[in-house]
């Protein structure tokens, strides 16, 4: 019984981290009103319309919160009288994870909701005024949006550990997922790249800012990950060094951590430093998927050790067992985005920088 | 000057032909009339300051630096609060002037210059004070890793040594880029000067710039290298002044997010300083139509952004101080709220937290003295943020029975404000001797605004086109 809730909180922890960004990367680009991710908007869109979804899927989690000594999480079991988990229990609690989870999913789809209709009138209307909204509310979007989603890293990964603690993380979890979108994003405007309207809206600078985008995304995935483990190694407190401890003491973690740097950071960083992988959809294609993989590969080394007992290793029916939650999670996560994305005009109408590069072609 | 003013859509203002931008700008080098009374007041009182600091460093030199309050438990002061302060003020020059070149925004135009300037003035200013505080400047040199007979080698593990190879890099890397992008802006002094000393001098500056094809080639592929060089190093350098507190096991200082919020208070620090300058000088030399409110709004707006990350930085510092169950956590955000410098922790979030948040009013950012005001809170919030950090988590660390009490004395007083008159006596001089925009930059954004601006390019073959009062400039802005 343990395990199908661990397993389940890896999945949908994964599933999560890139619904939320793609919620990251549309707030974004209203705030803001990237040139860029105007072609990858419906992506986005999609994306963060499987919030209710992944609210629903999320239930076996705040059930899991109300097992007691059952739970996954150790702040009601086993370290219940840690002193240092004692002195919080005015956030640790499960009436008040229930209840942020609930208000946490009620802030993101009121706010992706408002910024998506806003858009989606624009498409018929064509009015202004619609884009001149989103601009303020955008912004105000990434706030709230940032604030809630701290507390929610939180809530859901930090406190599998509830003695650990690091104020990078919620920041460096965002990160993770606005390139996990980014990468997801690409793939999906890549493939359609050999027909219209693709192959004229995103050729040229808009597939080089893309790729540009997503190396820095890599450098910044890289960057948040390596200030927060220098800076744990450096100090060498027991009760924080042992996040890294947990993982550098099983070889096989290990490993994956080698990986990790070399497939998530180094050779999409190298790949994408190069102008030729910026221009062609194909070699763009495949950097983006060598970084999804990653990303699965990433949110496995970061979920699933918070449930390994200490010293023990990490067997292949763990790893079996994990990837196919994981999977199945996703299979229900792609099939109700895909069907979303079907369900939509290809390119928003509303942005007058995008039709007016398509008429160019037109006539 | 009015206090409010229109914004606008075009990045050049009025009209202007190649020629004109030419005159505008050299002029101010050229025609050394053009300097008036407000150069003068502001470019004496930092030769006085300088000065100041001059003797400042002189006793320090005789007596040592117990001259200064920094004793034990608070072995870092002002000096250091100084260094961070003066090092994040310069990265909103190289922000300007390599990532946003990169990003091909070309509102940087006509603001990358005198912030590059800026930049490396900052960093002199910074510079000073981990030097000094050694004690023994003069043994600096036993931080690099050279060979010696003392069988002494610094310690690798440590950011203060990174620090040294940081900033040195920075310095030397920001200058020659400053300097590769005046040589064509100043071979154009040097054709136009009468002056013989000047041409002289200009010359030997324009390195043999005759503005031949092979140059620009070469020229734009340098800067685009430097540009790339550059932009890690807007991250890397703030970052490693954070590891300066955040390696450490000190409640405050061991705080995992400080690299990307030092940097993001750097930006935002380094831009209320380009405002600073900004905002005056442009009235003075009357350059409102290269630097238009569309600049200083776009200025504004990356204030609020990054003074948004900041706060956000505080905010998860409260949070996760209480988060962490941790005593000695708690305890050090008690003592910075409500112990004996709580004044300076309210003083910062009402300068850092709440007053940027006028920000998000489109009136105010067109608003210049408002914007000024709202400029010198967040560069007070700055230095108290620094000042907070470094001075709460010292005097208030483990043992109550190494608690203490900073109190900084006249000296460390004259040394901050002695390098505040240095960066204003550099900042002004250089206005005085080199074009503080950018000539041929800004050549380069007409011919590109007009091109757009008739839709087929025509005009731009014409010898001297006339900027049509709407040529359309939005293209690039994201």
């Amino acid at each position: 019984m343990q395990l199908f809730f661990q397993v389940w909180l890896y999945a949908w922890v994964t599933w999560m981290t890139l619904t939320l960004g793609c919620a990251g990367l549309l707030y974004l680009h209203h705030a803001v009103r990237g040139k860029w991710s105007l072609v990858i908007l419906r992506t986005l869109e999609a994306g963060t319309k499987q919030l209710p979804l992944m609210m629903l899927l999320g239930i076996p989690v705040v059930v899991s919160v109300w097992m007691g000594e059952g739970s996954v999480y150790s702040w009601l079991n086993t370290l219940k009288t840690h002193p240092q988990v004692v002195a919080k229990v005015a956030y640790l609690n499960p009436m008040g994870f229930t209840v942020r989870y609930f208000i946490y999913f009620a802030i993101w789809i009121f706010l992706a909701t408002r910024l998506t209709k806003s858009a989606a009138r624009q498409d018929k209307s064509f009015d202004v005024r619609e884009q001149t909204m989103r601009l303020t509310f955008g912004a105000w979007s990434m706030v709230i949006f940032m604030l809630s989603m701290t507390l929610a890293w939180v809530d859901w990964v930090m406190s599998l550990d509830p003695v650990w603690s690091s104020t990078m993380f919620p920041a460096w979890f965002m990160m993770g997922g606005c390139l996990m979108a980014l990468a997801l994003a690409a793939i999906i405007l890549t493939s359609r790249m050999k027909s219209e309207p693709f192959k004229t809206a995103a050729s040229g600078e808009v597939l080089k800012d893309i790729g540009n985008m997503l190396l820095t995304l890599t450098m910044v995935w890289a960057y948040f990950s390596l200030s927060q483990f220098l800076i744990m190694w450096s100090a060498n407190i027991p009760t924080e060094v042992k996040y890294y401890q947990s993982r550098f003491d099983i070889p096989a973690l290990n490993i994956m951590g080698g990986v990790l740097i070399a497939f998530q950071w180094l050779v999409p960083f190298l790949a994408l430093l190069a102008p030729r992988t910026k221009r062609q959809p194909e070699l763009l294609q495949k950097v983006a998927i060598l970084i999804l993989i990653m990303r699965f590969v990433d949110m496995f080394w970061t979920v699933v050790p918070f449930f390994m007992a200490k010293g023990k290793g990490i067997d292949t029916t763990t790893v079996l067992v994990n990837v196919a939650g994981m999977a199945a999670l996703g299979v229900v996560w792609l099939w109700s985005f895909s069907s979303d994305l079907r369900n939509h005009s290809p390119l928003p109408k509303h942005d007058a920088r995008l039709e007016e590069a398509l008429s160019h072609v037109q006539s | 000057m009015s206090a409010r003013e229109k914004l606008n859509d075009d990045l050049i203002l009025g009209k202007h032909t190649y020629r004109s931008i030419n005159d505008k700008v050299n002029n101010v080098v050229l025609n050394q009339n053009s300097h008036t009374i407000p150069w003068a007041v502001c470019f004496m009182v930092g030769f006085m300051l300088l000065q100041l600091m001059g003797l400042v460093i002189l006793w320090l030199l005789y007596r040592g630096i117990g001259i200064w309050g920094v004793n034990n438990p608070s072995m870092w002061g002002w000096d250091i609060i100084n260094f961070v302060w003066w090092i994040g003020i310069g990265h909103a020059g190289t922000l300007i002037s390599a990532i946003l070149l990169l990003l091909k925004q070309s509102w940087r135009n006509s603001i990358n210059r005198f912030a590059e300037a800026m930049t490396l003035f900052a960093v002199a200013c910074a510079g000073l004070f981990p030097l000094l505080h050694t004690g023994r400047p003069y043994m600096a040199y036993w931080m690099f890793p050279y060979p010696n007979v003392l069988a002494m080698t610094p310690n690798f593990r440590s950011p203060l040594l990174w620090d040294v190879f940081a900033i040195s890099t920075y310095a030397t890397v920001s200058a020659v880029f400053w300097f590769l992008g005046l040589i064509p802006d100043v071979a154009s002094l040097r054709d136009r000067s009468k002056n013989p000393i000047f041409r002289t001098i200009f010359g030997a500056l324009a390195m043999g710039w005759r503005g031949a094809s092979s140059h620009w080639q070469r020229y734009e592929s340098a800067y685009i290298m430097l540009a790339g060089l550059s932009t890690p190093l807007v991250l890397s350098v703030h970052s490693i002044v954070s590891f300066d507190f955040a390696v450490s096991n000190l409640p405050g200082w061991h705080v995992t997010l400080f690299p990307p919020y030092f940097v993001a208070g750097a930006v935002y620090a380094g831009f209320a300083m380009v405002l600073t300058l900004a905002i005056p000088v442009r009235a003075w030399y009357n350059m409102k139509d290269f630097i238009t409110m569309r600049h200083i709004d776009w200025m504004a707006k990356v204030m609020l952004a990054t003074g948004l990350i900041v706060f956000y930085g505080y905010l998860c510092e409260g949070f996760f101080s209480w988060y962490s169950g941790n005593v000695f956590e708690r305890d050090m955000m008690r003592f910075r709220m409500f112990g004996p410098y709580g004044w300076a922790y309210w003083m910062l979030i009402l300068c850092n937290g709440v007053v940027p948040q006028f920000l998000w009013f489109p009136k105010i950012r067109t608003n210049l003295v408002a914007l000024f005001v709202i400029c010198q809170f967040v560069s007070l919030g700055m230095w108290l943020e620094r000042f907070v950090i470094i001075t709460v988590s010292l005097t208030r660390d483990f043992l109550p029975s190494s608690w203490g009490y900073f109190t900084p004395t006249i000296y460390d007083i004259g040394m901050f404000v002695g390098t505040v008159g240095q960066f204003t006596f550099l900042m002004f001089g250089f206005l005085r001797v080199l074009p503080m925009i950018n000539n041929f930059e800004m050549k380069e954004l007409l011919y590109r605004m007009i091109g757009r601006g008739h839709g087929h390019g025509h005009a731009a073959h014409a010898p001297e086109p006339a900027l049509a009062g709407h040529a359309a400039g939005d293209g690039e802005e994201h």
